[in-house]
C-alpha cells in the first residue's frame, strides 16, 4: 500500500518533471495525476488543497535543489576566501539558476515559474529562519557586507535584488522560448552582466534625502 | 480612463527638460520607474506590471533603430545611450536591455504580493526609490 507521504511526494516529483519538460501552462492536473498513477481526481485537493498548493510544493522542491547548488558554491567561495564579497554572493544566487536554464528542455519555464513564485518569499525579515539554508547564509553575509548602509535600505535592496534576478532570467527564458534573438548574446554574457549590475545596485551609496528634479510623476500619471 | 505610463513618461521627460535636466542616468531611470509606479498606485487590482513583464522581453532595446518603440521610450533609450557613451557599445546595450527587464520584473513581483496580501517587501514608494538607486548604479558601474 502506498503511504500518504509517498503518494504526495510522487505527485510533486512527477509534477516537477513534467512541468519542467512542457511548461507550467501546458500541463493539466489530469495529466499530472495520470503520470503519478493517481486515479482519484480529488488527490490534489486532499494533498495540496488546490492547484496553487501543488505549484507551491513544486516550487519548494525546486528550491531544495537550488539550495544544494548554492550551498556547494558558497562552500567553494569560502574555501577561496571570497565568502564575504557581495559579488561572490550574487554569483551564488545567479549562477545555479543559469546552470539550470542551460540544461533545461526547450519548453521549460523554470525561471518564469520562479519569477511567479519568488515574491511569496520574504527576504526582508530579520528572522531568516524560514528561508532555505543557503539563502540564509547569503542574506546574512550580504547584511554584514552592506552594514554601512541603513538596515531598511539593505533589506529593501536584497529583496529587490532577488526579484530582479529571477525577473531578468525569466525574460531570457521567454525570449529563448519564442526564438527571439534580443538582449545579451548568450546566457553566460547575461549572467555576468546581471551579476555586475546587481552587485553595483546593492553597493550603491544611500541616496535617501537626495532630491531629484521632481516634476511629480504620480501627479502626471493621474492627469494622463 | 486608465493612466498611460508612456504618456506620463513623455510629460515627465518634458518637465525635466524644461528645468534644464533630463540627460542624467538617474533622471532617465526615474522616467522609466515613476510612471509605472504611478499606474500601480492608482489601480490596486491591476495586472499591468505582470503583463509588462511578459511582453517586455519581446522588445529589442538593443536595436540601432528603436523607431518601433513608443516615442517616450525612444527618448529614454537615446538619453541613456548618450549619458553612458563612454561604455563599450555591447556593454551599454546589454545593460539597458537588462535594466528594462529588471524594472518590470520587480514591479510584477510587487503586484503579486499586493494581490495576495503579502506584507513583505518595500511599499510602492520605497520600492520605486530603491529601484532608481539600484538601476542607476547598475547602469553606471
Amino acid at each position: 500500500m502506498t503511504s500518504i507521504t509517498t503518494a504526495r511526494e510522487r505527485i510533486v516529483s512527477v509534477a516537477d518533471r513534467i512541468l519542467n519538460e512542457r511548461g507550467t501552462d501546458r500541463v493539466t492536473i489530469r495529466e499530472i495525476l495520470r503520470e503519478s498513477e493517481q486515479h482519484n481526481m480529488s488527490a490534489i485537493k486532499y494533498y495540496f488543497g488546490d492547484k496553487e498548493g501543488l505549484l507551491r510544493a513544486v516550487f519548494r522542491r525546486r528550491r531544495l535543489t537550488l539550495n544544494a547548488a548554492r550551498r556547494d558554491r558558497l562552500d567553494q567561495l569560502e574555501a577561496d576566501g571570497r565568502g564575504a564579497e557581495v559579488r561572490a554572493l550574487i554569483e551564488a544566487v545567479v549562477l545555479p539558476v543559469a546552470d539550470r536554464l542551460r540544461n533545461a528542455p526547450p519548453q521549460a519555464d523554470y525561471a518564469r515559474f520562479a519569477a511567479r513564485m519568488t515574491p511569496r518569499i520574504d527576504y526582508t525579515s530579520g528572522d531568516v529562519a524560514n528561508l532555505d539554508p543557503a539563502d540564509q547564509r547569503i542574506i546574512k553575509a550580504l547584511r554584514v557586507a552592506l552594514s554601512e548602509l541603513p538596515e531598511t535600505v539593505v533589506d529593501d535592496r536584497v529583496d529587490t535584488a532577488f526579484n530582479m534576478i529571477v525577473g531578468v532570467l525569466a525574460a531570457y527564458e521567454s525570449r529563448r522560448d519564442e526564438g527571439l534573438e534580443y538582449g545579451p548574446a548568450s546566457l553566460d554574457v547575461l549572467s555576468k552582466t546581471l551579476i555586475d549590475m546587481v552587485t553595483a545596485g546593492l553597493c550603491a551609496a544611500d541616496s535617501a534625502g537626495t532630491q531629484l528634479v521632481e516634476p511629480g510623476a504620480h501627479d502626471l500619471a493621474e492627469k494622463a | 480612463m486608465k493612466p498611460d505610463p508612456t504618456v506620463a513618461r513623455a510629460k515627465y521627460l518634458d518637465a525635466l527638460e524644461a528645468e534644464g535636466g533630463g540627460s542624467e542616468v538617474r533622471e532617465l531611470v526615474a522616467a522609466i520607474v515613476y510612471p509605472i509606479a504611478g499606474r500601480l498606485s492608482l489601480e490596486p487590482k491591476t495586472e499591468f506590471a505582470r503583463f509588462a513583464a511578459r511582453m517586455t522581453p519581446r522588445v529589442d532595446y538593443d536595436s540601432a533603430d528603436v523607431a518601433a518603440l513608443d516615442p517616450a521610450d525612444q527618448r529614454t533609450i537615446w538619453g541613456l545611450r548618450a549619458a553612458l557613451a563612454e561604455l563599450p557599445p555591447r556593454v551599454l546595450a546589454n545593460r539597458i536591455d537588462i535594466a528594462f527587464n529588471m524594472i518590470v520584473g520587480v514591479f510584477a513581483a510587487f503586484e503579486v504580493r499586493r494581490e495576495e496580501d503579502l506584507n513583505h517587501g518595500p511599499a510602492l514608494d520605497e520600492l520605486s526609490e530603491t529601484l532608481i538607486d539600484m538601476v542607476t548604479a547598475a547602469l553606471t558601474c
